[in-house]
């Protein structure tokens, strides 16, 4: 009975008008809702185009090749430099984006696979017609972004495979372009990587909105409960299985096993990465060991008795530290089977066996259940076999250093270890350990040390780190109620802005900074958002009473609440704060309407992404799916290697007229935001441009002047001087903070300012508006 | 270890790397060719020092003596300005950088374009990343790199250094009193 596929128009109902209904055998995927379609409805990668083009006319790609050459075909390797075309006739700028897409499609098709196999998978363990129900009564528009991208309102798990057909389509589609002898102009590439953005955040949705859904994770709750976070939350006594990655169905396979067998408590569930997050969603007893650059010091520590990795920014090394370390594993992706055999149709009770006495180091188990029941058992029998590291003799390895600086060249951080090292060779180890709470945990130092001393363990030995923190779990989406009460400030500017901390921990200082961040601009009353590894960094700092953010602020979508929203495809529910501003409190049609609700949010919603660690493909699509909305990212100076900024000429005043929809006419609106896409230095300067970049065109002068305040005073600390480009932003002299504005206007009449009208802005022409 | 290979040495180039500037007098050179000479100082000139001494006070010094306007990135402007330098302007790095890339923009005090950039004190990555996109992006401006690590994407680098080496060629590059004989 394959192959049917009914689509209905439109028919009336006892229920009401029913539009756009699409039956299948085996799939029901539709708009069973009363609105009409818009103008683009699951939109092909060129139905966009016109939007992006306006957006990177303003926003122009400032190109930071990370490489010369190409080497994508074997015409090839190609020299790009000093303005000359590759053997296929490409230039450097089109490369450079040819490969920021490349990056966006495989950051976006991994969101998507990982989507698929969740809704496989729940599908197959709670059944097709599993509904949907990201928050309850609280939330009605369940699934904003996917009724803005698709036009679709999904009810069931299995409306959700109708969604991800599309995302698998546009990926295929998208990634074909990259090939040779396709798209050539540099703004095509763009436009297509704003719409792998667009897509990914499509997927993200799918996935958290899947999981929240079945596996009875918090719902929108602002009061979702405060977890552990830290190796010293560990009972060592107890077995301990340790889960990595992203993919949550194993681990809460294996926290369901526990529950089933009355085992609770008898066994530490630790988690690294976003799977912590998630099976902490599941079970608030699971304990979150730290982010992604704590992999190597956790498993080197020997606590874990079993070692269980899913998919995605695992190292491609653990197994073998992990073997070195005495820790069998279990592979449980099929994207990352790691060379181990498959042993998923074998009995339990062998593959128990086989863990438990040693005679295997590792198995792959693609089945979740089987690997829930598989880890707890065997942890349990390998717990009295644990082999707990000897103790280093830290000043007898750190003294063989002669010095060289090879570590301190291979660190990311440029921390000085050639002087820590050599300290703890005269048994000073305080700087070592210290170096800790910077270290990103990527290893390099030791693989280059012609004296073999591994560095990053040597520090790992030298720290003691067995604080406990407490992170709130993610909540998942933002209430329509919240929304409500929110949408009027935001949109207004007296909240001065969303400012939402994502993505990974390749931080150029530690993760203290991001916790500092979020401190800082929640006292400041921004509602603050976190996600992934941010939201792990951000629980690592106390304040004087020693409370972390998540203790010290509430978890409400609210001025001056700390929301942690979950992993790293909660990051939908950020995007989809903002689209449900312009449903719910400015009632914008969402339905396939992308273009008019993205220049809704580009020019009145003052959201800021965050990733100051930003390491991945899949943080590249992140960022993407932020900017198509209009949404500015900052990243930390890594971020740089990205290949290019997208960066606005405040100085460029032809850039900043827009069409005022009340009289049609174009006006000067300031450089706001100013930049889509910019890497900062350090952490004061991105502080100082987050206040900066939440401003929007359509601020009240109530909303600027807060807005303006806040960035004159991060300026400052940052510059130590008033900032040079005030007359930009101030419109009017409503718009001056009042206990400012004697200082301030002898600078703006310096600059040659004159009051200016606020318009109605808009960057698309009359007749895209519905 | 070279010092003329990247510090970082996986960070490689390209097909064209950087002269290194190996001797004062090469970078006096350029000091005294530049028309429109611009000083890029970040924020790590701020933790770069040895013997109670930071890159910063140096490089103030210098910028002093030539009379070359400073552009501040990070979060070392009020650091020069302690030091008698107030910064022609204070600017995100990769701002800095588009503009600088636009033959037509006035330069920091709006009196004409820049012909050479001094650059130093950015993370190393970043600095990195940014010469990379002014070698392809602003072919009309000369970028000399003074960190003390090997930027294979500027125009002229200096090479790998050590703190007495680095202090010493910029002390006698710029004629600084101190100056190693
Ligand atoms: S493991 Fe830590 S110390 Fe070693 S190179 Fe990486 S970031 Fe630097
Ligand atoms: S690479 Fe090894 S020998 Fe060289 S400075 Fe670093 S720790 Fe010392």
């Amino acid at each position: 009975m394959k192959g049917i596929d009914i689509h209905i128009g439109e028919i009336a109902s006892p229920l009401g008008r029913v539009r756009e209904l699409r039956v299948g055998i085996g799939r029901v995927g539709s708009g069973t809702w009363d609105e009409p379609v818009g103008p683009t409805p699951c939109p092909s990668p060129t139905a966009l185009r016109d939007w992006d083009r306006r957006l990177l006319a303003r926003y122009r790609p400032f190109y930071l090749p990370l490489c010369d050459l190409c080497c994508l075909c074997t015409y090839g390797k190609c020299d790009l430099s000093g303005g000359k075309r590759g053997a296929c006739g490409i230039t450097l700028a089109a490369q450079q984006s040819r490969v920021a897409l490349l990056a966006a499609c495989i950051g976006t098709a991994t969101h998507t696979s990982h989507a698929r196999e969740l809704v496989s998978h729940l599908i197959d363990r709670y059944g097709r017609q599993f509904p949907l129900d990201p928050g309850g009564l609280a939330v009605d528009l369940r699934m904003p972004i996917v009724e803005l991208v698709c036009g679709l309102r999904p009810e069931t798990l299995a409306d959700l495979e109708t969604v991800l057909e599309y995302c698998e389509g546009q990926v295929v589609h998208l990634l074909a372009a990259t090939h040779t002898g396709q798209e050539a102009d540099p703004i095509d590439f763009e436009s297509k990587v704003l719409h792998a953005g667009m897509i990914d955040h499509v997927a993200l949705e799918v996935a958290d909105v899947a999981q929240v859904s079945a596996l009875d994770f918090p719902k929108a709750d602002p009061e979702a409960p405060l977890v552990d976070l830290g190796i010293g939350a560990i009972d060592r006594e107890k077995p301990v299985v340790l889960v990595v990655g992203h993919n949550v169905p194993p681990a809460v396979a294996i926290l369901d096993y526990l529950a089933a067998h009355g085992l609770e408590g008898a066994v530490e569930v630790t988690g690294i990465c976003c799977t912590a997050i998630d099976m902490t969603r599941r079970s608030p007893s699971a304990k979150i060991v730290g982010p992604i650059s704590w992999q190597l010091r956790y498993i080197r520590s020997g606590i874990p008795d079993l070692l269980v990795v899913d998919e995605q920014c695992v190292r491609a090394d653990l197994f073998d530290e992990a073997r070195d370390a005495g820790i069998p594993v279990i592979a449980t992706s099929a994207k990352n089977c790691i060379g181990l055999p498959d042993r998923t149709k074998e009995p339990a009770d062998a593959l128990v066996e086989a863990l438990s006495t040693g005679a295997v180091n590792g198995m792959l188990v693609l089945d979740p259940e089987k690997v829930g029941e598989v880890a707890v058992r065997a942890a349990i029998r390998r717990r009295p076999l644990r082999r707990v590291p000897p103790s280093l003799d830290i000043e007898a390895i750190a003294s063989a250093c002669g010095g060289c600086g090879r570590c301190i060249r291979a660190c990311p951080t440029e921390a000085d270890l050639p002087g820590a090292v050599q300290a703890a060779g005269r048994g000073e180890i305080a700087a070592l350990g210290a170096m800790l709470a910077s270290c990103v945990g990527c290893g390099r130092c030791e693989e280059v040390c012609p004296q073999g001393i591994e560095v990053h363990r040597l520090m790992a030995a030298a720290c003691d780190d067995c604080e406990v923190y407490a992170v709130r779990t993610g909540r998942g989406a933002i209430q329509d109620v919240e929304i409500r009460e929110v949408g009027g400030p935001i949109v207004l500017g007296e909240i001065p802005g969303v400012v939402a901390f994502v993505g990974c921990a390749n931080y150029p200082d530690g993760g203290r900074e991001v916790a500092e961040m979020v401190t800082e601009f929640a006292k400041r009353r921004f509602v603050v958002c976190t996600s992934g590894c941010s939201a792990m960094a951000a629980a690592m700092h106390r304040d004087e009473e020693g409370l972390t953010p998540y203790e010290r602020f509430s978890g409400r979508f609210e001025a001056g609440g700390v929301v942690n929203v979950g992993s790293c495809v909660s990051n939908a529910h950020i995007s989809g704060a903002a689209v449900k501003i312009a449903s719910i409190f400015a009632k914008r049609r969402l339905r396939g309407n992308y273009a008019e609700v993205a220049d809704y949010v580009y020019n009145r919603v003052g959201a800021v992404g965050v990733a100051w660690g930003a390491m991945s493909q899949k943080a590249a699509a992140i960022a993407a799916g932020f900017w198509r909305l209009g949404i500015p990212v900052v990243v930390g100076p890594h971020g740089a290697k990205y290949r290019r900024m997208l960066l606005g000429r405040q100085d460029c005043d032809e850039d900043w007229m827009v069409r005022d929809r009340r009289t049609d006419e174009e006006v000067y609106v300031g450089p706001v935001p100013e930049h889509l896409f910019i890497a900062a230095e350090t952490k004061e300067e991105a502080m100082a441009l987050i206040a900066k970049l939440a401003m929007r065109p359509n601020d009240t002068s109530r909303g600027r002047s807060i807005k303006l305040s806040h960035y004159i005073d991060l300026y400052r600390r940052c510059y130590g001087r008033m900032p040079d480009d005030l007359h930009r932003f101030v419109r009017t002299k409503a718009d001056l903070p009042v206990i400012q504005k004697d200082e301030l206007l002898p600078l703006l009449e310096r600059n040659g300012w004159s009051e200016r009208p606020i318009p109605d802005p808009t960057l698309l022409p009359e007749e895209a508006y519905q | 270890m070279s010092r003329t290979e990247p510090w970082q040495p996986a960070m490689q180039g390209g097909t064209v790397t950087a002269p290194a500037l190996e001797k004062p007098g090469a970078l006096a050179a350029l000091v005294r060719r530049a028309r429109r000479p611009l000083l890029v100082v970040g924020h790590r000139t701020l933790v770069t020092g040895g013997d109670g001494e930071l890159a910063i006070d140096l490089l103030a010094r210098a910028a002093l003596k030539a009379g070359i306007p400073v552009a501040a990135t990070g979060d070392a402007g009020p650091a020069l300005a302690v030091r008698g330098v107030e910064p022609a302007i204070c600017i995100s790095a990769m701002n800095l950088a588009n503009r600088l890339a636009d033959p037509a923009w006035p330069g920091v005090d709006g009196q004409g374009p820049h012909d050479i950039v001094f650059v130093a004190g950015l993370s190393y990555a970043l600095e990195w990343t940014l010469l990379s996109g002014l070698r392809h992006g602003a072919p009309h401006l000369v970028t000399v790199s003074l960190s003390p690590a090997y930027e294979p994407h500027a125009s002229f680098s200096l090479p790998n250094l050590a703190w007495p080496a680095w202090r010493s060629l910029i002390a006698g590059a710029f004629g600084l009193e101190e100056a190693a004989p």
